[in-house]
């Protein structure tokens, strides 16, 4: 076995031992990860069927098994949706190392080595890797999202109200169910919408829906760079991602409108005090993710660095349904990088268009229509510092805007309801959608250290910079490159 | 006309065996000026291989320092074998030189790595000591 095929069949090992074999996308029901939260959150909050005859309200916080696609949950969920799929399938990848570069350098008469850095983990300098040097990689990285728009993700404090769908009116005829009909006043309503919610009183009634919901990405991606002049190199990117989702609904009647007859709206016919039922569903999914085919031109070198030019195609390899992937997008970014010998600056700033769309298959096609992923301004911004020839510590600052991806803004929105007396309003804090540029500042500082002959290792940590977005605490990511 | 001739086949004979004789003190490396270039050469290995850019310079008067003790930190050791010297052209103030340099290089973060180059260099004669003066390539 060759030192080259041993290292191809090490960096699979280990995304074997990361990733256990669990065949594509294993996921509950729904069939894509892409429609797991609204499936659980616009369609499995329901209420239990009547056991007698007569209106049921079984569907009536259901907005899609209602049928109620105008209702203003919908927006709302499918914004957070939208939102969450763009930045799990759109994860930044580590970089490749640069290395250990040394040329004969014929004015001194002897070797020099091109840089003493071992380059950024995130960013890009402008050094490239030399004729026909070749450089082998593995990088893991173990994202856990933890927050959303500065809202914690976990204890339930992201909540979405579900209104009762504007399904009756007053009627006269037929029974009432799920012991709701006293209200409609001479008669059991009827399913016939009469276009508010103050009458028949009991669609004043919410349910509160506060989500918890545990997303963690893992990314194994093997990478292959060469230098195919002096001042060009070509590379790629492999990723395998293995996305777990896992969300829980607890789902609380909030009864405005039916605080005197709580039998109407329970999660357990007959029982008044069921106003809480927690509504649970997870999915995972493991495959090939987009390959990135990376390019990189230096336009300009100077001492420790330069100018260059870059390309990264990320291909539409990685199944988007189960957000493995993106649909596709090419990055064009400028490098600049320069310093001294002991501490090295490097910028990059680029521009990502997308050509694929936002996941919108199966329910979600109920939803709305087909969006675009959102392309991006990104920049990168750090330094090198070579704390002693085998090791360089690395920080950065990465920023990407998605252009127009829209945000969701906490509001207090007023709920209006039937009173003993008169219409009443209660205010309730939920998300609202609107235009907007997506702004997501990350921070990463790590090491890079070389142990012995050309092999490097690497370990970073990316942390959030702001607010904005789904946001994980702490990234982790190790890796291991091999110079040819 | 039969003594001319002659006398002319006598001097072309005189003057190719003249040529020859140079071509094989050239071919045998015999130049006057030679061990005093290799010596200087022997010297120039030597500051290499200690990784002494002070003592290069010496040698190399017009080496910029600075880069080459840049280059000697990220060094752990360097080998360098200096062979097939061949004296191209001398004279009493200068030389000019081929030879070929081998040098395996051990560097502190990295694997050794080995370059060999034919290189062409012009060397000067100053208070007695030979010094390089610059390399052609």
């Amino acid at each position: 076995m060759t030192v080259r095929s041993g290292w191809l069949v090490l960096a699979y090992l280990a995304a074997a031992v990361a990733f256990p074999a669990r065949g594509l996308a294993q996921t509950q029901a729904p069939a894509h990860l892409s429609e797991l939260l609204p499936d659980l959150i616009l369609r499995e909050v329901i209420l239990p069927r009547p056991t007698t005859a007569g209106l049921s309200h079984e569907a009536h916080f259901s907005p899609v098994e209602g049928n109620e696609l105008e209702n203003p949950a919908v927006g709302i969920v499918r914004t957070f949706n939208k939102l969450t799929m763009v930045q799990l399938s759109t994860q930044p990848l580590g970089s490749p190392a640069g290395g250990f570069t040394y040329t004969f350098d014929e004015s001194l008469g002897t070797f020099r080595r091109t840089s003493t850095s071992f380059g950024p983990s995130f960013a890009e300098r402008a050094l490239t890797l030399g004729r026909n040097k070749f450089n082998g990689g593995f990088t893991y990285q173990r994202s856990r999202y933890t927050s959303f728009e500065g809202r914690d993700l976990r204890d339930g404090s992201i909540k979405f109200y579900l209104r009762h769908s504007e399904c009756c009116s007053p009627g006269t005829g037929g029974g009432s169910g799920g012991g709701g009909g006293g209200q409609g006043g001479g008669g059991g309503p009827i399913e016939q919408p009469n276009g508010n919610r103050l009458s028949p009183p009991f669609e004043g009634d919410l349910i509160e829906a506060a989500l918890s919901l545990d997303a963690t990405v893992q990314t194994a991606a093997l990478s292959f760079s060469y230098g195919v002049t002096n001042r060009w190199d070509v590379g790629v990117v492999v990723p395998i991602v293995h996305l777990d989702l896992s969300a829980d609904v607890q789902a609380t009647i909030v009864r405005l409108a039916t605080a005197s007859d709580p039998l109407t709206h329970t999660f357990e016919t007959g029982n008044p005090g069921a106003v809480v039922k927690t509504f649970r569903k997870s999915g995972s999914a493991t495959g090939l993710g987009d390959v990135v085919v990376r390019t990189k031109y230096r336009l300009a070198g100077f001492a420790n660095g330069g100018l260059a030019g870059a390309a990264d195609i990320r291909l539409p390899t990685g199944n988007r349904n189960d957000l493995l992937g993106s649909g596709g997008q090419a990055k064009l970014f400028l490098i600049q990088s320069a310093g001294t010998n002991r501490l090295m600056e490097h910028v990059n700033a680029g521009y990502t268009a997308a050509w694929g769309a936002v996941p919108n298959g199966g329910l979600l096609s109920r939803l709305g229509a087909e969006e675009s992923v959102p392309d991006e301004f990104t920049y990168a911004a750090g330094v090198e510092f070579v704390a002693e020839s085998r090791l360089t510590i690395v920080a950065d600052v990465l920023g990407r805007t998605l252009r127009r991806a829209g945000r969701l803004d906490l509001t207090s929105k007023p709920f209006t309801f039937q009173g003993r007396t008169a219409a009443e309003t209660v205010s309730f804090q939920e998300f609202e959608p609107r235009a907007g540029n997506l702004n997501l500042t990350l921070g990463t500082v790590g090491i890079r250290f070389n142990p012995l002959r050309d092999f490097l290792v690497s370990a970073a940590v990316l942390v959030p910079l702001n607010k904005a977005g789904l946001r994980s605490r702490l990234t982790p990511v190790i890796g291991v490159d091999y110079a040819f | 006309m039969i003594i001319v001739r002659a006398l002319a086949c006598a001097l072309t004979f005189l003057l190719a065996a003249g040529h020859a004789d140079a071509q094989a003190v050239a071919q045998a490396g015999i130049s006057p000026a030679e061990p005093g270039i290799r010596e200087a050469l022997r010297l120039y290995s030597t500051a290499l291989e200690n990784l002494d850019a002070d003592a290069v310079k010496r040698i190399q008067p017009s080496i910029e320092v600075e880069a080459l003790r840049k280059a000697f930190r990220e060094m752990k050791s360097l080998k360098v074998d200096i062979e097939d010297v061949r004296v191209l052209a001398a004279d009493d103030a200068g030389a000019r030189v081929s030879c070929r340099v081998t040098q395996t290089l051990t560097p502190k973060a990295g694997s050794k790595q080995t370059t060999a180059v034919t290189r062409v260099m012009r060397l000067r004669r100053h208070v007695g000591a030979w010094t390089i003066e610059l390399f052609e390539r």
